[in-house]
């Protein structure tokens, strides 16, 4: 059987399976293991190396779709009705928290930072106030996305007992993701989220400074260069390439060739030219006078 | 009577429909080798460290016989202006008559962590410039910056203006203190100098997750969603992973750099509030004597509208012209819309500029 074929008998099976759902029936799903697994089996391993990430993501997608889908027709078999109430909106926001969190991006900075370090279980080496200084800047940050999500679950609830047409989950997702960010548009302008968000970064960055010290040290006792020390040739090196670049300069000002082959001359081209900006410069001067210092 | 629930078959039929789609694009990649972006023939005219300057003939005519030297950001890759055939700003300048020049920053390494915007402007972009005059032999260039890069052109015209004919500048923010530039607003308490000497080079991937958490919803769960759709047609499947790859090709910024844009332009926001020196130069904006024409778009979020006009009463220019495009922020580069009418409205703006020297 080909993929197609395989494809549209999953589909009207998962149909009888969706339509059993909304009836509040508790029938098995027709597939133990998730579609685009099953078909990844075969089809994915045909993906290209440069495809392969999206195609992942594809089958997540698909995933979070249909499990969303099937969370709405579960709340649906109370109605029993071909057309159901609105859905609730902390009941979706429950879902969005669980389902779509990795999708969401909204805690990821701090998951980021603390995944950079391995969590609090890590190295025994940090110092407990460098530590404890991040969790308390973490905790302030969650806390704040909280409440936007909190603040977002009551502009959907609002929305949707208001609504005036039929939703679709695209719809649905559509109209959280307006909720959410209107309001986390308005946490983003408040000096409270500004600092919570600069001390979470800060204190992360003090955690890791601390870490790279303790490394450098390492490396010295066993006759590595450390980071510092790269650092030190890098800062060097900068250094030399400008008073190189200097240098440059300076002698090709010196060795530029005239047209009788005669360095340290100015060739008449590049006169020519610089005649010609300066008078451009010169016509721009005296039409368009520069205001006196001072007036600032 | 309309309902405000779901309709149960809708649902079942919408569901099957994703699945479907879905399975059709896993398809498509199948099928589909690898994109390439900035496909126009062009010729590498100088390379040093890690910057490049290229060269792109006018293609259309009459051809202006002037250069125009296009100056992109440090923070993303400047092939956004190329991205593919047909939605390609380059192209449609080139069309105009306007022989193009492109500065291209490269990806900077550990090599480059105390690579300053001294040396950016000073001398990378200042051999540019050379280069570019000594190619055309032009005594004068024009200078177009995008976004950093337009910050980067109103630094380097303002000091060293001798050689600018005209400056445009696209997306280019100049008060970084407006009340919606929420970008600003992330970076504003963030230790700046402790993240460089933490992180030495700041980590592309950091800069565009950073950009990201603007609108963390629309880009990550909504657009995902609606990947089938984007993928299903593998001509549109194209279109999207081109802009895909650039999203994601952020270069490491070189740290020393970084830590100055930041603190200058984000936190001290000195173009406006003044007292800016690089490298020993004083950066004036009340300098600024060229013609200007100043691009932004309506509905930009990375760099507000409010955020480019304000270039209008910072400089001296008696020539200063705004044009607002109705789209976002990479609309305005590369949006179907905004390529129609730009690139003729940037080539009318320059032949009725032409360089002093040549004026009678």
């Amino acid at each position: 059987m080909d993929n197609n074929a395989f494809l549209e008998q999953w589909l009207a099976a998962q149909k009888v399976y969706w339509e059993a759902l909304a009836r509040g029936e508790d029938s098995p799903p027709p597939l133990q293991e998730p579609l685009f697994k099953v078909l990844r089996d075969t089809l994915g391993k045909q993906l290209p190396d440069s495809h392969e990430a999206l195609g992942e993501t594809l089958e997540r997608q698909g995933e979070l779709f249909r499990q969303l889908g099937e969370h709405l027709l579960r709340d649906a078999a109370d109605s029993g009705q071909t057309f159901t109430a609105p859905p609730d909106a902390e009941d979706l926001q429950r879902w969005f928290d669980r389902s779509a969190a990795s999708f969401l991006g909204l805690s990821t900075l701090a998951d980021t930072l603390s995944g950079g370090w391995g969590g609090p279980h890590g190295s025994a080496d940090k110092p407990t106030h460098l530590l404890q200084s991040f969790q308390r800047a973490q905790l302030r940050y969650l806390g704040l996305h909280a409440g936007v999500l909190h603040q977002a679950t009551l502009a959907l609830q609002a929305e949707l007992l208001n609504g005036k047409s039929g939703y679709s989950v695209a719809g649905l997702i559509a109209r959280w993701s307006h909720c959410y960010e209107s309001r986390y548009r308005q946490l983003l302008g408040t000096s409270t989220f500004q600092q919570a968000h600069g001390e979470l970064i800060n204190s992360w960055l003090r955690l890791q400074r601390h870490l790279h010290q303790q490394q450098g040290s390492q490396a010295r006792l066993f006759g590595l260069v450390s980071q510092q020390e790269h650092t030190d040739l890098a800062r060097s090196h900068q250094a030399l390439k400008r008073e190189l670049r200097g240098l440059q300069q300076q002698l090709n000002a010196q060795q530029k060739p005239t047209p009788a082959g005669n360095p340290g001359q100015p060739s008449v081209e590049r006169l020519e030219r610089e005649v010609e900006a300066l008078r451009a410069r010169l016509e721009q001067l005296l039409a368009d006078p520069p205001p006196p210092r001072g007036q600032d | 009577m309309s309902q405000s629930g779901f309709d149960i078959e809708r649902l079942i039929e919408e569901l099957t429909e994703h699945q479907r789609a879905s399975f059709a694009s896993l398809e498509t990649l199948r099928n589909l080798g690898p994109v390439e972006v900035g496909q126009s023939p062009r010729e590498r005219l100088f390379q040093r460290d890690k910057v490049a300057l290229y060269h792109y003939p006018a293609t259309g005519q009459p051809s202006l016989r002037r250069p125009l030297l296009i100056v992109y950001a440090l923070v993303n890759r400047p092939y956004i202006l190329d991205l593919e055939p047909g939605r390609s700003l380059i192209q449609r300048l080139q069309a105009q008559g306007l022989d193009l020049y492109l500065v291209d920053w490269g990806y900077p390494d550990s090599s480059d962590r105390f690579a300053g915007l001294e040396d950016y402007l000073f001398d990378y972009l200042h051999d540019c410039v050379t280069q570019v005059l000594q190619h055309s032999a032009a005594p004068q260039l024009d200078l177009l910056g995008v976004c950093q890069g337009g910050v980067l052109s109103l630094c380097y015209t303002a000091a060293l203006p001798t050689q600018i004919n005209t400056l445009t500048t696209l997306v280019t923010p100049v008060d970084f203190h407006t009340p919606d530039n929420l970008l600003a607003g992330l970076v504003r308490h963030v230790d700046i100098e402790l993240a460089v000497e933490t992180l030495g080079n700041i980590p592309g991937q950091l800069v565009s997750q950073n950009f990201n958490s603007l609108k963390p919803v629309q880009l990550g769960l909504q657009k995902l969603v609606n990947l089938p759709r984007e993928l299903q047609d593998s001509e549109r499947a194209r279109s999207y992973l081109r802009m895909e790859k650039w999203l994601q090709d952020c270069p490491d910024q070189a740290g020393q750099a970084f830590e100055e844009f930041v603190e200058a332009f984000y936190q001290d926001n000195r173009l406006v509030t003044g007292g800016l020196t690089i490298g020993g130069r004083e950066i004036r904006l009340d300098n600024l004597r060229q013609p200007i024409l100043n691009i932004y778009g309506s509905q930009d979020h990375l760099v507000p509208p409010d955020a480019s006009r304000a270039l209008r009463t910072l400089t001296a220019s008696r020539d200063y012209q705004e044009v607002e495009v109705l789209a976002g922020h990479i609309g305005v580069l590369m949006g179907r819309r905004s390529l129609k009418h730009l690139p003729l409205r940037i080539a009318q703006w320059l032949a009725a500029h032409p360089p002093a020297g040549a004026r009678s």
